[in-house]
């Protein structure tokens, strides 16, 4: 970083440098609140040449904005003033979860409960092994802001399952359940070692998020499958994904979760099944 | 880009007062569709006339201008009054966006320029321009011709026509830093003038 990357303040405001040098000249703002403080005055006067720039747009411009905006989900709101249809972070409960004595947080000899164990024979007596922990709120919140602090710098996509994401941190009943893969059994499941999943689910906004981590690829003209297990033991597909080239998986399922115990994913042919043809590589339990 | 109005103390004020442009935003964060709404009649003019004058072809234009407005409502959350005014923040997002698309569509410029020269373009004024309006362009106007013409040149071709610092360089044929400081002076200078006439 030369001292001479603060005459790049200018240049920035006016949206005029390479992709390269504008991430470095970010990193540099924010140590520099001198250039952090000119950038912002410099923006707000190139905000006044595009106010010279009027110019009508076609009538039904509009309409097809606001259609557009029904079907896109917000950022959440942070700070005041509070929205009126969302809990505050600090209203949050405790996830109640934390005190229930059947969760194993073992990865080694997980205590399965009995709910567990029904789902490990309904899906198949051979899944992988999982360990489940259910994770504190401040963990979750700490890994929520670094996901949204990925989103950044400021004009970043934001995919449905992102921005489900953050609304479900406003849930009231939002429940989050981590999954780290213990050593496999030999020859069970495809997860390489590494993988583990979180899922974030709320029962009241029917919202879940299912996130994974160090996942291999989909075998040839196949696809991974998340189902629904409900506590009547029948199973509902929710989604047929692969993995994102990083090995990571963010699927948002919106569905009835009120009857749901757990999540489980198989591989399955590309087209999908309607029932899982092959063992679980994943299984997440949302009950104690 | 607007005078100053009188700062309300809430947001739920008299129902005669006109809430300000941080105040519509503020409530577009917290998903009041009627506020977006006013915002976009406020800004949909600038907004499109931005990406209008930096990618030209009409039809793309329309599709960035929708796609920045639906920004606008994804990412108001992140508006900080504290850190500037919700136009700039609006304007600013329009104009990344405008550019990005540029810079994507790089390939395509030449021929992009040549349709868009053909064309009967509307000018600002078509757009009924209120009195503030009107006051706010002399202003800028006014601190535009406090630029030397050639810090001018190196602001506008990089706002006006989405080009990057080495891009105004090498079509100036001149050094990239002496680009960079024109860019830096002529924005300070602008700024300073605009402070003194606002």
């Amino acid at each position: 970083m030369t001292a001479d990357i603060h005459t790049l303040a200018g240049a920035y405001a006016l949206h005029a440098l390479d992709d390269d040098e504008r991430v470095l000249f970010e990193a540099h703002l924010a140590e520099c609140p001198a250039c952090d403080q000119e950038v912002r005055e410099l923006e707000a006067t190139a905000a006044r040449l595009g106010g010279l720039l009027r110019e009508l747009p076609p009538p039904d411009l509009k309409a097809r904005v606001l259609a557009q905006i029904d079907a896109t989900r917000q950022h959440p709101p942070v700070g005041p003033p509070a929205p009126p249809l969302t809990v505050p972070l600090t209203a949050l409960p405790a996830p109640t979860v934390m005190a229930a004595p059947a969760v194993s947080t073992a990865p080694a000899a997980p205590t399965p409960s009995r709910s567990t164990e029904r789902l490990l024979r309904l899906l198949a007596p051979a899944a992988a092994v999982l360990a489940i922990a259910v994770v504190g709120l401040g963990v979750m919140v700490v890994n929520l802001n670094v996901r949204m602090g990925e989103l950044e710098p400021g004009i970043a996509e934001t995919t449905p399952a992102e921005a489900s994401v953050a609304a479900l941190l406003g849930a009231h009943d939002l429940d989050i359940v981590t999954v780290d893969e213990a050593p496999r059994p030999r020859g069970a499941g495809e997860n390489p070692p590494g993988a583990s999943a979180r899922v974030m689910v709320s029962p009241s906004l029917g919202a879940a998020v299912f996130l994974a981590a160090g996942m291999d690829p989909a075998p040839h003209e196949h696809a991974y499958s998340l189902w629904l297990v409900h506590t009547d033991g029948q199973l509902t597909p929710v989604a047929l994904f692969d993995v994102d080239p990083d090995g990571t998986v963010t699927q948002h399922v919106e569905a009835d979760l009120s009857t749901v115990e757990a999540l489980g994913v198989t591989v399955e042919p590309e087209h999908g099944s309607l029932q899982p043809s092959t063992e679980p590589v994943m299984l997440v339990s949302l009950t104690d | 880009m607007h005078a100053p109005r009188p700062r309300l103390t809430a947001v739920d004020g008299g129902a005669d007062v006109v809430p300000d442009d941080e105040q519509l935003l503020l409530a577009v964060a917290h998903g009041d569709r009627q506020a977006f709404e006013a915002l976009y009649e406020r800004f949909a003019a600038t907004v499109f006339g931005v990406v209008r004058r930096t990618l030209r072809d009409p039809s793309q234009s329309e599709e960035v201008a929708q796609e920045v407005f639906v920004e606008l409502w994804r990412q108001a959350a992140r508006f900080d009054p504290e850190r500037g005014r919700a136009s700039t923040w609006i304007l600013t997002l329009a104009h990344r966006r405008a550019v990005d698309r540029v810079r994507a569509e790089q390939s395509r410029r030449d021929r992009t320029d040549r349709v868009a020269a053909r064309e009967h373009r509307r000018e600002h004024d078509e757009v009924a321009e209120t009195v503030e309006l009107r006051l706010e362009h002399q202003q800028v106007r006014a601190a535009l011709d406090v630029l030397t013409p050639l810090q001018r040149e190196a602001v506008e071709l990089a706002y006006y026509r989405g080009f990057t610092y080495r891009e105004v360089a090498e079509q100036l044929g001149t050094p990239l830093g002496t680009i960079k400081t024109r860019m830096r002076d002529g924005l300070i200078r602008m700024r300073d003038a605009l402070g003194a006439l606002g």
